[in-house]
């Protein structure tokens, strides 16, 4: 189907979404709560562009590019002054939700708009409520973290904020974090995450932690392999594997 | 039975451990003036040198452990790349390589593996002995 | 006892009416919630306990009345005037009486049951002191005309067979008769709009769900009525909790669906209660469940219970609330009635859409067309609430004016205090002004003028009602009611709402004004669901017509309406104060001095501002003053 983004004529699949197009286009669009491999959540709304029915249509409305999916004839605008000021307005109350999160602070920057300062947060959160950690955590099957409450005082965490079995201390809701909310402890013995301390597996090889033990159960159960599949660090399996290959050659 | 697509051969009897392969790898990952992180590594079992590197598996497990797809096999240079869009930084390929070919950045908190250079793969165009070829 | 086909109902029902007509002395105690917390069930135990002590046997709601019973007594649903309960009405002579506490119930069977007469003190009465001898009569029921609260107030509201004596279940048998499509026809033809306040037309929702292809498809009554205020919903749930189950199984014969829900708010459960007994005499009855009437239609309802979250009043965030899943509205970019609930096609209505839908199908298209205005058709309930003299529950036909609601039916401002401003909509709709009361009460007229219909509260305010403090507590509502997923609705309502707050304690800044107005505007267009892009409305509507309140809030940091108590003092007007004392140990801060029958006076150091001194005083001697706060 064809559609129009910015004036410039576009062809796309249906089930698309706008801002699929938009990229493959090089047309940029700005995204937080936006991830490729993750269910589309609608949250951060700084996508937020105007689209009309097809190019004779005069009423415009504003719409996640992320969640909403192509038809043919759209007529999409993504940086009119009303988007942008939309834009302005979700960096400007993150801004004031996170005062203390220098990515937030820095694409408010660059949006270069007539920004507008509101009553800023005390409790330091630099949590921005994107779902990442949620959906991540979801995608590899622990399900162990997920928005709780409701309004502002919504918040990502554990089963009744408590440690949870399904936790298995992976880090990856810490990694995909957009600001480095989630706190993490680290030592050679344990990590600790969410309430909970994790025990370290320690390479065979090196001794060097390489992975919580809990996280060593999952992945087998994932890939319906024995834990002891994981035994070694990365280096120490190449370097194995290097001696391996060099005695089956000689 | 031949690969459908090109392969990088290690043969490892001409390596001399000169390093040059983890030196271009390191540029063409970065630049001149930052350089990257090397994704092939020079091993040295008893006397002999060998580059390590992905083997670009035909059953890859690092693609069948990525719970969200993310790394996938190219039709035309047979590499298993990463798409750093898809990817949530859970390190379940950094864990399922039998290898351990794919390493981790603790910077920028990603999986480093080798994707053929997009089918020029530096090492194999440096490597004074013809250790590593692409073909 | 099963009813296996349309004859068996129909028989069923000619012995019902005939059952009934052999009873015409009727007596209607109401049962609504006013009514009940001011002790109606008392006073109907008391009339049957005189009764039995005077002999005079009595029919009691839908049970089968002995050979010798003369006289029928109904529990019934809301009657309206929740003012003025409990409220007794007799037939067939139809009078009226108010306030019956149950000491008087001796005086009841003796005189209006027994003898026949009307009580004239306990009439509703005019200011000038008028009898109306008929509830016909009655101002306040003289304007109105039901359709959806037909039911409601006249049948015993669990007694499937009061229900089909009164004709229930008719309009079902109709419906079976008819192809699926002239249904949707018929309901298309007569205008029927979403009585939630979407104002979607009905019939066109159920042809798209009727016509998108899928294996199941579900109908959904939304009964999670959530804005502050309204009642109408409960009324009908419990008051005639039969017309809504007819009316969705029309909906599903429509729409080919054999599954429905009706969601309920969680602070409803006597609504729970009675539409679970409701469902269970249809089962029993043959009129839900599989083979309906042997009529080859499967049809069946599960009542499911919200958790306490308006949002869930969202279509959207209710259907995930069904599903089990956190009730969170998503993007309605792909609509429910085409894909819904468990991603099938889906027809949510409101409760009083649904019980609008057998009168329709009964007396036709046209005669609903008839009543209302072109855009709008048929009636509209409404909770008349407020500083209004006359509170309650009201249906009156689309197109009567706010004037005419307020001031005909309602009784005008209540203590006749001026009238200022009238909120419609709830938490998504607006404040109109004095100017605007002569605004015919549509779907679109409201709108235009910056408000909306909504889904029937409407709530009357005086001139001790403060603009700025009633949109900072649409703002602290939906406040702690956003569902919380995105920014411009959780951090925007929140951070306007603050601003609001500001201006109430008289700590904003110049330029508040316009940076709330902007934001505003900005958390409209931006949000995810309809509870954030209405969310400015009561606040942009109060600003559209009484600005000059906010700027004095801001700029002079006063309260004109004396509401704001840091911005407030109050002092006594010496000419009007008769000396009567109840307002010194009214005042919390012991602030008000003054010896009996002697003028009191005020120490405007000690006041705080909290008004409750002007409240009990009946000289109306209490002023409000400005707090003399710097101005900005």
């Amino acid at each position: 189907m064809q559609l129009v983004i910015d004036g410039i004529p576009c062809t796309a699949q249906s089930g698309e979404t706008i801002l699929q197009v938009a990229r493959r286009n090089h047309i940029d669009i700005p995204t937080l709560c936006h991830h490729d491999a993750l269910e589309g959540v609608g949250a951060c709304r700084l996508c937020v562009v105007a689209v009309r029915a097809h190019a004779e249509a005069v009423d415009a409305q504003v719409v996640a590019s992320c969640m909403y999916a192509v038809k043919d004839g759209l007529q999409v605008d993504t940086a009119t002054p009303e988007v942008r000021r939309l834009r302005q307005t979700v960096l400007d109350l993150l801004a004031a939700r996170c005062p203390d999160a220098p990515e937030i602070q820095a694409l408010r920057e660059r949006m270069g708009g007539d920004a507008v300062d509101y009553a800023p947060a005390t409790d330091g959160s630099k949590c921005i409520m994107c779902y990442r950690c949620v959906r991540a955590c979801e995608a590899i099957g622990c399900n162990a973290i997920a928005a709780v409450n409701r309004g502002p005082q919504k918040e990502v965490a554990p089963p009744f904020f408590d440690a949870t079995q399904r936790c298995i201390g992976c880090g990856t809701c810490a990694a995909i974090c957009p600001t480095g909310h989630i706190a993490v402890t680290e030592t050679p013995q344990y990590r600790e995450i969410w309430s909970q301390r994790f025990a370290m597996a320690q390479c065979a090889g090196c001794g060097a932690p390489f992975m919580t033990e809990a996280t060593r159960e999952h992945l087998a159960g994932l890939g319906k392999l024995k834990p002891d599949y994981f035994t070694h660090c990365a280096a120490c399996r190449q370097r194995d594997a290097a001696a391996r290959f060099v005695r089956v050659g000689t | 039975m031949r690969s459908p697509t090109p392969m990088l051969i290690i043969d490892w009897r001409k390596c001399i451990g000169c390093r040059t392969c983890e030196l271009a790898c390191a540029m063409a990952k970065g630049s001149p003036e930052k350089l990257g992180r090397p994704r092939i590594a020079i091993h040295r079992p008893e006397d002999a040198s060998i580059p390590m590197t992905c083997l670009q598996c035909l059953e890859a497990a690092c693609v069948k452990i990525c719970p969200v797809g993310a790394l996938s096999r190219h039709p035309d240079t047979g590499a298993v790349v990463l798409d750093e869009n898809r990817c949530i930084h859970c390190q379940s390929c950094v864990a399922a390589c039998p290898f351990g070919h794919i390493s981790w950045a603790e910077e920028t908190r990603t999986p480093l593996k080798c994707d053929l250079c997009g089918g020029q793969p530096a090492c194999a165009k440096f490597c004074p002995t013809g250790a590593l070829t692409y073909k | 006892m099963k009813l296996t086909s349309i004859d068996m109902l129909a028989q069923r029902r000619e012995a019902l009416v005939q059952r009934a007509a052999a009873l015409a002395h009727e007596v209607r105690v109401c049962a609504g919630t006013a009514c009940v917390a001011a002790g109606a069930g008392k006073l109907s135990d008391a009339i049957q306990r005189e009764a039995a002590a005077k002999g005079l046997v009595l029919a009691v709601d839908g049970d089968a009345p002995d050979a010798e019973a003369t006289v029928r007594l109904v529990n019934t649903g809301c009657q309206g005037l929740c003012q003025a309960g409990p409220l007794v009405r007799v037939l067939p002579q139809d009078a009226f009486y108010c306030g019956v506490r149950p000491k008087q119930a001796a005086r009841l069977v003796s005189e209006a049951l027994q003898n026949n007469a009307v009580i004239a003190d306990w009439c509703a009465v005019s200011p000038q002191g008028q009898r109306y001898a008929t509830r016909a009569e009655v101002p306040f029921y003289r304007h109105q005309q039901a359709i959806a609260l037909e039911g409601c107030g006249a049948v015993a509201p669990e007694s499937l067979d009061d229900y089909i004596a009164h004709g229930g279940f008719a309009a079902l048998v109709r419906a079976l008769e008819m192809p699926p499509e002239d249904i949707v026809q018929t309901v298309e033809d007569a205008g029927l709009r979403g009585r939630g306040g979407g104002g979607f037309s009905t019939g066109r929702k159920w042809r798209i769900a009727a016509s998108a292809s899928a294996s199941e498809r579900y109908v959904i009554c939304n009964g999670d009525e959530g804005d502050p205020g309204a009642f109408m919903d409960c009324a009908i749930m419990e008051g005639d909790p039969f017309r809504i189950i007819e009316g969705m199984a029309i909906a599903a014969r429509a729409i080919g669906a054999q599954q429905g829900f009706i969601y309920v708010r969680h602070e409803y459960p006597k609504a729970v209660a009675r539409l679970d007994k409701t469902i269970v005499a249809c089962r029993k009855a043959g009129l839900l469940g599989a083979g309906i009437l042997g009529a080859g239609f499967d049809f069946d309802v599960e009542i499911a219970r919200g958790g306490g979250a308006f949002v869930c009043g969202e279509s959207t965030a209710l259907m995930r609330s069904i599903e089990g899943q956190v009730g969170e509205p998503r993007a309605n970019y792909i609509r429910s009635v085409q894909e819904g609930l468990y991603g099938q096609p889906t027809v949510l209505n409101n409760v009083e859409t649904f019980a609008c839908v057998p009168a329709i199908i009964e007396r036709g298209a046209a005669w609903f067309a008839a009543t209302g205005t072109p855009g709008s058709s048929g009636t509209k309930a409404f909770c008349l609430v407020g500083k209004v003299a006359h509170t309650g529950l009201i249906e009156v036909p689309m197109g009567t004016t706010l004037r005419q609601v307020i001031f005909d039916i309602g009784g005008g401002v209540l203590d006749g205090r001026p009238f200022k401003a009238v909120q419609t909509g709830g938490p998504s709709g607006g404040c109109l002004g004095e100017a605007q009361l002569d605004l015919p009460v549509d779907f679109d007229a409201l709108t235009a003028a910056g408000s909306m219909m909504g889904s029937g509260g409407m709530i009357v305010m005086d001139d001790r009602t403060c603009m700025v403090d009633v949109a900072h507590y649409y703002l602290s509502f939906l406040q702690s009611e956003s569902c919380g997923r995105c920014v411009p609705c959780r951090e925007g309502v929140a951070q306007l709402c603050h601003l609001l707050d500001t201006m109430r304690r008289g700590t904003a800044k110049p330029g508040d004004l316009d940076r709330a107005i902007r934001l505003a505007q900005d958390i409209a267009q931006a949000s995810l669901c309809s509870l954030g892009k209405s969310a400015p409305n009561p606040f942009l509507s109060a600003v559209t017509h009484f600005r000059a309140e906010f700027e004095a809030h801001i700029n002079d940091r006063t309260c004109s309406a004396g509401v704001c108590r840091d911005l407030t003092v109050f002092a006594i007007d010496a000419q009007a104060c008769t000396g009567c004392g109840l307002c010194a140990p009214a005042c919390p801060a012991d602030a008000i001095a003054g010896a009996p029958k002697q003028v009191h006076a005020i120490d405007a150091q000690k006041c705080t501002g909290c008004g409750a001194c002007r409240t009990v005083c009946r000289d109306d001697a209490v002023r409000a003053l400005p707090r003399n706060l710097p101005c900005n």
